[in-house]
């Protein structure tokens, strides 16, 4: 059997192949540098989470934009002073421990309201519907009642 | 057709002006000066022996027609599957000479071997009688032409080379493609990214914002307002039943107020549905009211 052997169809494949192969490198190339891009980029997440959140706020800026704006904290003590005085009480600007004031965000005033018990606590229960007041220790002994108070504002 | 009306005229052969010329099939007993002008129309496949023809005829009717592509007489009855059906068939110029082929069976299929001249009513052997062979009447519409046609060496190297400039033009093409294919991809990613990141930066943005806005609120409003107004008015109550009423140490409306009440007051007390009265050690009367 005669064995033939076409020179120049061998050479047209061989270079066929080498270009084959040259386009198939290419690609491979194009393919590893585009995946290595794709990796060094940084993700990018949290799109859902940070919906929520916004959401979340806007509905808390909604209800707290219900509470009508505080007026500053002096005008309040000045009120608590002058309710104090003309109920015959006594308001006394005194030091307390921590627990027994208010720690929040607002600007506060604390004072000790002293007098006759039943008008303390009719007092207080009056301006509890009027100012911002927070109340904490009380102690009422004999006739005499005090109850620490602060009030907030701006 | 007499190979006289077939050779070296043009045919016209699936509506193409053609030529076919005198070639040869097979190489095998070609000597001398032959040899260096012999070239080669359609190289062997495997099957058949391939097909050769001498320049100098080639360069003479390529002088005659420049503009005609030239197909070899044998390589197109090959390809048209026209030999086959004898071991040996004929092509005549007229009674006595001609052209033959020697066909050889493999199975089913006839292969061309080799081709020769007849003369003086012989073979190339010189003992067959052209007579007793197979008489081939070639009717040019059933031709097919092959893919190779009949070249000039120089026009065949032309060719190689201008096949193998667009062969490695197209692969330039191909690559550039991928790179601009490559290139629109990455584009897009990175446009798809940025589009991301910018929308991330703005949502966070706007959720600064808003925490801004509300740490603004909750430094201007009372957001929980304390109601201290039943456990006032229920000391005051217990107040009115008992005026010497006391209230324990560390008594706090934020957890419990503790009041202690004379034990006579205990009748009064238990007919109060908020009252859970208990008996002190000292025989007096607790009353514990929880802070808001």
């Amino acid at each position: 059997m005669r064995l033939d052997i076409n020179l120049e169809k061998l050479k047209k494949d061989q270079q066929l192949l080498a270009l084959c192969g040259v386009v198939i490198g290419f690609a491979f190339l194009i393919f590893f540098l585009l995946q290595t891009r794709e990796e060094s980029r940084p993700t990018v997440q949290g799109e859902a989470q940070l919906r929520t959140e916004i959401r979340a706020a806007k509905d808390d800026i909604a209800d707290m934009s219900q509470k009508s704006s505080l007026d500053s904290v002096e005008g309040y003590w000045i009120a608590l002073f002058e309710a104090a005085s003309l109920s015959g009480l006594e308001l006394v600007n005194s030091r307390v421990p921590d627990d027994q004031r208010y720690r929040g965000p607002l600007q506060s005033r604390t004072g000790v309201i002293e007098g006759e018990t039943a008008v303390v606590l009719s007092t207080l229960h009056y301006l509890s519907k009027r100012i911002p007041l927070f109340l904490y220790s009380i102690k009422i002994q004999g006739p005499v009642t005090e109850v620490t108070v602060s009030v907030v504002g701006v | 057709m007499l190979l006289g009306d077939l050779l070296g005229k043009p045919l016209v052969i699936d509506g193409k002006e053609i030529i076919l010329v005198d070639d040869r099939i097979s190489d095998i007993g070609v000597v001398g000066a032959e040899i260096d002008t012999l070239v080669e129309i359609e190289p062997p496949d495997g099957v058949s022996p391939g097909f050769y023809i001498s320049e100098p005829s080639l360069v003479a009717i390529r002088t005659s027609y420049p503009d005609h592509t030239m197909y070899g007489l044998w390589q197109a009855l090959y390809h048209s599957g026209m030999l086959s059906g004898a071991e040996f068939v004929f092509l005549p110029f007229n009674e006595n000479s001609g052209r033959y082929a020697q066909l050889e069976k493999q199975g089913d299929t006839w292969i061309p071997v080799i081709s020769d001249v007849v003369t003086g009513g012989t073979l190339a052997d010189g003992i067959t009688e052209v007579s007793d062979v197979y008489r081939l009447d070639v009717d040019p519409s059933l031709l097919v032409l092959p893919d190779e046609q009949a070249m000039l060496h120089r026009e065949r190297t032309a060719m190689i080379q201008q096949r193998s400039r667009r062969r490695y033009w197209q692969t330039a093409i191909v690559i550039g493609l991928i790179a601009v294919v490559g290139a629109i991809y990455e584009g897009a990613m990175m446009l798809s990214h940025s589009s991301q990141v910018s929308l991330i930066e703005d949502l966070r943005a706007e959720q600064r914002s808003l925490n801004e806005r509300i740490g603004t609120l909750t430094r201007t409003r009372l957001l929980n307002e304390p109601d201290y107004n039943q456990t006032l008015e229920r000391i005051f109550h217990l107040h009115t039943i008992d005026p010497g009423l006391e209230t324990a140490q560390a008594s706090r409306f934020d957890d419990d107020v503790i009041l202690l009440l004379s034990r006579d007051t205990l009748p009064f007390l238990k007919t109060i549905d908020w009252v859970v009265p208990e008996i002190t050690d000292d025989g007096g009367v607790a009353v514990v009211l929880s802070g808001e």
